[in-house]
């Protein structure tokens, strides 16, 4: 089954899942969404994001890729088309109001009030979202903040940032989280702690996550599904072992053998294949289905092959692969 | 939709709470009392004469004249930007656009709070001339504070046309400071109107001219005809309406918000 099928039944099958729930399948759906800030310069090209309901959608790209920009649009901060983006199934534009009281966002650095105390800044968000008070003390326990509740936050370090700024977030229990970089700038202990809390706010609390980030390591490990962005332009788009399978069928193929020269010989006609050393060649952009194949070639020549594999790569180089193709 | 907008109202008023906006209210209102104060006491010679037959008149002459005259001018200004630095400062104008509020609700409720610090402002003002006339007299026992009864009604008079009068420039200035992040470029243009308004002040259509609108309703201003003043009250709440339309439908249509 190719990983576009595998994609397809999955997403069917989700797909009848949220209809029995009442959920629509995709929390957030953008249509062609194109964005430029000047007519000559096109940040957004046709971006057609699908976020499907309860997943963890990671949205990956370097700086500038127009991730923060797409995240602005979907939350009605730029102005878009009439039918470019719907939130839970709603268009934006014309729901805006009531689709914001179901979304809790933190775009970019944390935005606080650095003379207030933490309990203030919620409050501030409190009484425009008009939840109930306590809500003020469950998300400062949620996210460990509650002792340092009556701090100023220009005393917060960034990780206490950071996490004051998902509390704000999650004040009005939110069905859907928009997190722009939330481990940026944090060291690895905060960016472990943000992972955790965004996989319990997923897994205890049911919230559909959609979180950005230009480091796919940090998020590697929490999201169930992927979306990358370069230049604009959605590259990848889909569940995480859709991702692996791409993964696999871009990743090097590394063969160490008796004669490398012949072998090269009778491969770069068919192969994009490099020599690495005198024992070792690699061949780049070769699917899993090719190897049988290549194997074939190099058994027919009577080339003794001592070992043959893909080489493992982690969704790092896989994502920098992907956007640098 | 009135109970959201007083929520939202209340947490802007959160907001200022501790802030620069707050502290300048109060210091600025308490600023030329004292200083009258210190005038008072320290030439009585010169001024226990001057405030021998009705200290109060004079008093709120002295408090009045230089705070219509510069301070009150320079207060909205300075006032108006801070309220609103408080969300560019901390990047929270993304956020603000993020909640469940119409751009109405986000324009008026933060107007609504340069709007009553403003009106705080003029009260406390009143509050600290009071003070400081009884303070003075306590200091200095032949001023005769203490025999002349408080003039209420000509305070809320005075009060009430210079706050008419600077309504028309906080509404420009609220709209300069929403349009520009950067803190110096409305208290820049701010202050060069102002200065441009003392330079053209005896220009004969001045009442158009809302930077001079304070001055002309405190001042009698020779060579100008005698109902500047009203008309000056009367353009003043021409510009603040059609200011706050065209100010909130500029904010509202912007491309790009926060």
């Amino acid at each position: 089954m190719s990983i576009y099928s595998c994609f397809f039944f999955r997403l069917v099958t989700n797909a009848i899942l949220h209809r029995l729930d009442g959920m629509p399948e995709f929390t957030i759906e953008t249509d062609q969404l194109d964005y430029s800030f000047t007519p000559s310069q096109k940040i957004l090209h046709t971006l057609n994001l699908r976020v499907p309901s309860g997943s963890i959608y990671c949205f990956l790209g370097p700086n500038g890729a127009g991730k923060t920009t797409t995240l602005r649009a979907l939350l009605g901060l730029l102005k878009t088309n009439p039918g470019e983006v719907s939130i839970f199934g709603l268009p934006f534009l014309s729901n805006r109001i009531s689709i914001l009281k179901r979304i809790g966002s933190l775009i970019e650095q944390p935005s606080l009030y650095g003379h207030l105390t933490g309990s203030e800044n919620l409050e501030v968000f409190r009484l425009s979202y008009s939840s109930e008070k306590k809500r003020i003390k469950e998300v400062l326990e949620i996210t460990g903040l509650y002792d340092a509740r009556n701090q100023v936050v220009r005393t917060y370090s960034l990780g206490m940032k950071q996490r004051l700024a998902i509390a704000l977030a999650l004040v009005h229990d939110p069905e859907l989280l928009i997190l722009d970089e939330p481990t940026n700038g944090l060291d690895p202990q905060g960016i472990i702690e943000t992972r955790h809390l965004i996989k319990r706010l997923h897994q205890e609390f049911n919230k559909t996550i959609l979180i950005s980030s230009h480091l796919l390591s940090e998020v590697e490990k929490v999201a169930t599904h992927f979306g990358i962005i370069h230049k604009g332009h959605l590259l990848f788009q889909g569940a995480r072992k859709a991702l692996q399978e791409l993964r696999s069928e871009h990743s090097t193929f590394e063969i160490e053998a008796e004669d490398v020269d012949r072998a090269l010989v009778v491969l770069e006609n068919k192969f994009d294949v490099r020599k690495i050393d005198d024992s070792r060649l690699s061949v780049v952009r070769i699917s899993k289905d090719q190897t049988p194949e290549l194997i074939g070639f190099l058994v027919q020549q009577k080339i003794r092959i001592y070992k043959a594999g893909f080489t493992q790569t982690n969704l790092e180089d896989q994502f920098i692969q992907i956007i640098t193709s | 939709m009135t109970q959201s907008f007083l929520l939202n109202t209340k947490a802007e008023f959160l907001k200022s709470k501790k802030t620069a906006a707050f502290w300048l209210t109060v210091i600025g209102a308490a600023f030329t009392p004292v200083i009258n104060v210190f005038k008072c006491v320290g030439r009585p010679d010169y001024f226990i004469p001057v405030l021998q037959s009705d200290p109060w008149k004079v008093f709120l002459e002295y408090n009045w004249q230089i705070a219509s005259f510069f301070l009150l001018i320079m207060y909205v200004i300075l006032v108006t930007s801070l309220v609103v630095q408080i969300e560019y400062r901390n990047g929270t104008w993304k956020q603000v656009y993020a909640l469940p509020r119409s751009y109405a609700d986000i324009f008026f409720s933060k107007f609504l709070v340069v709007h009553v610090m403003i009106a705080g402002c003029f009260v406390l003002f009143n509050f600290f001339i009071v003070v400081c006339g009884y303070g003075t007299a306590l200091l200095q026992d032949q001023f005769q504070f203490f025999s002349h009864p408080v003039p209420w009604s000509e305070m809320i008079s005075v009060s009430i046309k210079m706050y008419v009068s600077v309504l028309a420039i906080l509404v420009i200035q609220y709209w300069l400071s929403l349009r520009f992040g950067n803190f110096i470029i409305p208290m820049g243009i701010g202050l060069a109107l102002f200065t441009f308004g003392f330079m053209i002040r005896q220009w004969e259509h001045i009442d158009y001219y809302p930077y001079m609108y304070p001055f002309l309703v405190y001042f009698k201003n020779p060579g100008l005809p005698p109902d500047m003043a009203q008309k000056a009250m009367i353009h003043s709440l021409v510009w603040s309406g059609g200011g706050l339309g065209v100010g909130f439908l500029d904010i509202a249509n912007r491309k790009g918000k926060g």
